[in-house]
């Protein structure tokens, strides 16, 4: 016997647990009997959960509008001098290594920032993601108050491989690119620091993945910190932990405009 | 329960549903401050936990309308004219596509109207009726609003989460 197949309202009110008891019921049935139906609704279950999670790295603490005792602002002070201090001072400068597709990467990087970018659609993310794998790393610079606003599979390829771009924009004038090769060839495991001058590029590779994080006119300690976040980030797989965020907000709190 | 670490359990939820009206993180937390000053300032509290809930969803509501009239916007303009999905429009919508990421900038691409109800029903955890009751609205309208937004947040996602964002004026930093 067939089940007349429920409207998108009632789809959104059964994955909200609002449907009376017997309503439900028909729901469940139609699902069982239809597997686009049962698609349709596994999609709106994962838009509610992924929307739940929008407000997971808030980074608010409830203070008195005083200004807050010495003993906190000492301690956050240290702990991020120590984080800033661990990425300016201890990533390498890898000149003399820097693979020789780097100018190319920074190719891309510079026709994104010239230019306002060209709207993609889902099949281009889809072909990006494909590219690369499912294990690429795809970091959230929001708490640097980053957004992306640029997700492109890379044409043509870098060094032969295939690889998607990441276009970061700011609300002070900066941009930053991340690419993600889908093999790091001449990139070492370590983070690097290859660029000079105004040319700020960073590189890694991890076991499956390059990647090669680039910018222009950013402060230098505020990118140092965006490296070592990604690089982490990278090697963990894990979203930015409370002391990562903490570092990201305030070094881009210290830190001037980007200059253009 | 202290209200401090009452009001702290609720400080994520409060911070995405600022963030989905005020679509800017610095605002968004200070909306956030601004509702837990007020709400530590309170006289009286609600005792039912939902009613507490509720009571601060709407101080934070207030914080962001008072502000926004004093900015001069509007706050919640938009209309309501996404239309839900033909036959076979949404069914093979690529999921992989769904993260919070991509929500994210979604959302700031919707109506303040669809922004708000996904936030008071995805993030804030309201009931259709306890939404309605917030935003002073119909539970039927709820529905169907809820309905309209999260189609338009799933075609913004298929379509637009690579878009550009608006290029900032410099004279605009700070």
């Amino acid at each position: 016997m067939s089940v007349t197949r429920p409207d998108w309202e009632t789809l959104n009110a059964y994955v909200d647990g609002e449907l009376p008891i017997g309503a439900a019921a028909k729901v469940a049935r139609a699902l069982a009997e239809d597997r686009v139906l049962a698609a349709a609704v596994a999609t709106l279950t994962r838009l509610k959960a992924a929307t739940h999670e929008v407000g997971g790295d808030h980074g608010v603490v409830v203070s008195r509008p005083a200004a807050p005792g010495w003993r906190g602002v000492a301690m956050v002070a240290a702990m991020v001098a120590l984080f800033i201090a661990g990425t300016v001072f201890m990533i390498p400068y890898g000149k003399p290594s820097a693979p020789p597709w780097l100018a190319q990467a920074w190719g891309v990087h510079a026709a994104w920032t010239g230019d306002e970018g060209a709207a993609g659609d889902s099949g281009r993310v889809l072909a990006a993601m494909s590219r690369v794998g499912a294990q690429a790393y795809l970091p959230d610079l929001s708490a640097a108050s980053l957004s992306l606003t640029r997700l492109e599979p890379l044409a043509p390829d870098i060094a032969g491989r295939g690889g998607m771009h990441l276009g970061y924009r700011g609300n002070r004038g900066c941009q930053l690119s991340l690419l993600i090769l889908g093999g790091g060839d001449g990139l070492p495991t370590a983070l690097t620091r290859f660029g000079q001058g105004r040319r700020q590029i960073f590189g890694w590779r991890s076991a499956t993945h390059g990647y090669v994080l680039m910018a222009e006119g950013m402060d230098d300690a505020r990118l140092g910190v965006i490296a070592r976040s990604v690089y982490q980030g990278a090697l963990r797989r894990a979203p930015f932990d409370d002391a990562t965020r903490t570092a990201l907000r305030h070094s881009r709190e210290v830190s001037a405009p980007c200059l253009s | 329960m202290p209200q401090r670490r009452r009001i702290e359990a609720y400080l994520g939820r409060l911070f995405g549903y600022a963030l989905s009206m005020a679509g800017d993180r610095d605002q968004a937390r200070d909306l956030v401050q601004d509702c837990a000053l007020r709400a530590l300032a309170a006289r009286r509290v609600p005792e039912d936990e939902a009613a507490y809930r509720a009571w601060l969803f709407r101080i934070l509501r207030n914080a962001f309308l008072d502000e926004e009239r004093r900015n001069g916007r509007r706050g919640h303009d938009g209309a309501e004219t996404d239309g839900l999905p033909g036959p076979g429009e949404i069914w093979d919508f690529d999921q992989r596509l769904i993260s919070e990421l991509t929500v994210r900038v979604g959302l700031a691409k919707l109506t303040g109207p669809h922004r708000e109800v996904i936030a008071l029903v995805d993030i804030g955890g309201f009931s259709y009726a306890e939404a309605a009751h917030l935003i002073g609205v119909a539970p039927g309208t709820v529905m169907s609003r809820l309905s309209r937004a999260r189609h338009a947040l799933l075609r913004a996602i298929g379509e637009g989460n690579v878009q550009p964002l608006p290029r900032p004026e410099k004279r605009m930093a700070k």
